[in-house]
């Protein structure tokens, strides 16, 4: 469903005390979370835990949204980090995720199953070099990388300067690559 | 794209991720309604306190007010020639000026934001539908009444139109007759062929002081097949699919009331307009359609757009049928005292984008008023004050 610029505006405004509005609204950007959150956490429930955080966290807080539309998705997306951020601080969620990691990998996704192995390990790599960046930089890697977000969009869900994207990007993806070629070339751990 | 970005992108693609799933969506989307605020839940007739709107006449029941006489409202105040009278335009002038029927589309903004206005016109007399809307309006410039037909509701009302909104509507038609005659004595560019909704067209454009006219016309029959008005710089208007002569049946602008409508037994008064009006439609407009907010930005088409909404929250109103279209009259009113400003060359502004209701500090809008020294400003508690230009909000 496409809307314009001033249907979404007034759906928005109507989510505030229109359920029905507030149900559109939510449809309208589920995919968006719940891609965001399954890039960052890479696990089906735990990301579908944290969307169902960030939209209730959005419907209490909608009222003071106070943007443009197209504002919206970055206020979500803003809403999004921050819960995964929360989420994985959670040392020992941290490790159960880690743990997940290492044990399960094969065994949580359906897709996963019919996925070629050669994928299947570079997923598992990626997980473990990314989860042990910093959340900051996991977040621009996500959006830049997954989410297909130009410099200024996620410097509008991060309420940075773009210039300040701009660094953590290029310090985030050389860290990456660092642990992602340690983690192909021995295939050891790089915790 | 540095190496490190290469890198990591060429390391991604084709990484299997979960796609969402549908169940979990719908039990989210359950629970959260379950929990949604009851505090911030519609206002109903208990917490919204129209103002009382002083009518001249009592109104009994008239289904959608609102859309009703905003529609009426439409398509006016295209006061006077805009490229004065001492001009002709013998090629494209006769059929235009001879025609006994025009058929056409306009649009207000730019195409493909807003609704769009069929009129057929016959004669003094124009059959009127708007795209987003059911109404119809039938008006007969004579007698300077509208008759308007609500097929949902298979009501009907007739309504006084005399004064200004007679004016506007008439040259509507002077519009169309007058812009064209207007081009020859003017510098007129011309802007070669284009395809115009798959026909071959001859472009003219001219300049006024403060508007600027295209005209389209087919290259064989010279006839006129698109006209873009652009106002003061800013209202753009748009006559599109312009068709000369063609067979129409007389039924289709009659006024007489069709078989199976009942007719309303008090007519509406569109003759005065004023500012309070206007208040009232900002009033209305934030309040029903934007949660105590006033809205980014106003102009003709975002009201065309939402002259719908208004009549359906009105309709949840749960208010008396009276008190309903006293409601939908001061919007439609409002409006039509908003779209006066214009072609009146009276200068305005708009500053409500993110403004609360009820907020006395901000100024919200200003106008001045013909041959008047100050501006009238009104601010977000909707009171109003004369400001001298000098100390109009920066």
């Amino acid at each position: 469903m496409t809307l314009s610029e001033i249907e979404q505006t007034n759906l928005i405004q109507r989510a505030c005390s229109d359920p029905d509005a507030f149900a559109q609204l939510y449809l309208l950007h589920y995919n968006n979370v719940f891609n965001y959150c399954v890039h960052r956490l890479f696990d089906h429930h735990h990301a579908e835990d944290v969307t169902s955080t960030v939209f209730l966290k959005a419907m209490h807080s909608l009222d003071s949204f106070d943007g443009r539309a197209a504002d919206f998705r970055n206020w979500l997306f803003r809403i999004a980090t921050n819960a995964v951020n929360d989420y994985l601080r959670d040392a020992k969620r941290r490790a159960d995720v880690m743990q997940r990691i290492v044990k399960n990998t094969r065994a949580e996704s359906v897709f996963d199953i019919s996925s070629d192995d050669v994928l299947l390990e570079k997923k598992a790599h990626l997980k473990q070099a990314l989860l042990s960046l910093k959340p900051k930089y996991q977040a621009v890697i996500t959006f830049h990388f997954f989410e297909k977000m130009r410099l200024t969009e996620i410097a509008a869900c991060l309420d940075k300067s773009p210039s300040t994207i701009r660094t953590w990007l290029s310090r985030a993806t050389a860290k990456l690559r660092k642990k992602l070629s340690a983690a192909v070339n021995d295939g050891g751990s790089i915790l | 794209m540095n190496d490190n970005e290469k890198y990591i992108e060429e390391f991604v693609k084709d990484i299997p991720f979960d796609a969402p799933d549908d169940k979990h969506r719908d039990a989210l989307k359950k629970q959260l309604l379950s929990v949604f605020p009851k505090h911030r839940l519609q206002p109903t007739s208990r917490t919204f306190r129209p103002r009382r709107i002083i009518m001249n006449k009592p109104i009994t029941k008239l289904a959608a007010a609102a859309v009703i006489i905003v529609a009426a409202s439409l398509v006016v105040y295209f006061v006077g020639n805009p490229f004065g009278s001492n001009v002709t335009f013998a090629q494209v002038i006769q059929p235009i000026l001879n025609a006994r029927t025009v058929v056409l589309d306009f649009i207000a903004g730019p195409e493909g934001k807003g609704p769009v206005i069929h009129d057929i016109i016959v004669g003094n007399r124009i059959r009127r539908t708007i795209s987003n809307m059911e109404t119809i309006m039938i008006i007969d410039l004579d007698s300077a009444r509208m008759l308007t037909l609500d097929p949902p509701s298979k009501g009907a009302a007739y309504i006084d139109i005399q004064g200004p909104l007679q004016e506007g509507t008439k040259n509507l038609l002077e519009f169309v007759r007058k812009t064209i005659t207007s081009l020859k004595d003017l510098p007129v560019q011309e802007l070669g062929q284009c395809n115009i909704e798959g026909h071959k067209a001859i472009g003219f454009q001219a300049k006024g002081p403060n508007e600027e006219v295209k005209i389209w016309a087919d290259p064989k029959t010279a006839k006129p097949i698109r006209i873009e008005l652009l106002l003061q710089q800013k209202s753009l208007y748009i006559l599109k699919n312009i068709e000369f002569d063609v067979p129409v049946d007389d039924s289709l602008v009659s006024m007489e009331v069709p078989a199976g409508y009942t007719l309303s037994k008090t007519e509406v008064n569109l003759r005065d307009f004023t500012e309070k009006d206007f208040v009232e439609a900002l009033r209305i407009w934030a309040q029903l359609l934007l949660d105590g907010r006033f809205p980014e930005s106003i102009n003709v088409e975002d009201f065309l757009k939402l002259t719908p909404l208004v009549g359906e929250k009105i309709r949840q109103l749960n208010v008396s049928d009276v008190e309903g279209t006293q409601l939908g009259l001061t919007f439609g009113r409002g409006f039509i005292f908003f779209q006066q400003l214009d072609p009146y060359g009276i200068d305005w502004h708009y500053a409500g984008k993110g403004v609360k209701l009820g907020d006395a500090s901000k100024a919200i809008f200003w106008y001045r008023p013909k041959d008047s020294q100050t501006y009238r400003v009104i601010y977000g508690d909707l009171h109003v004050e004369d400001v001298a230009p000098e100390n109009l909000p920066k």
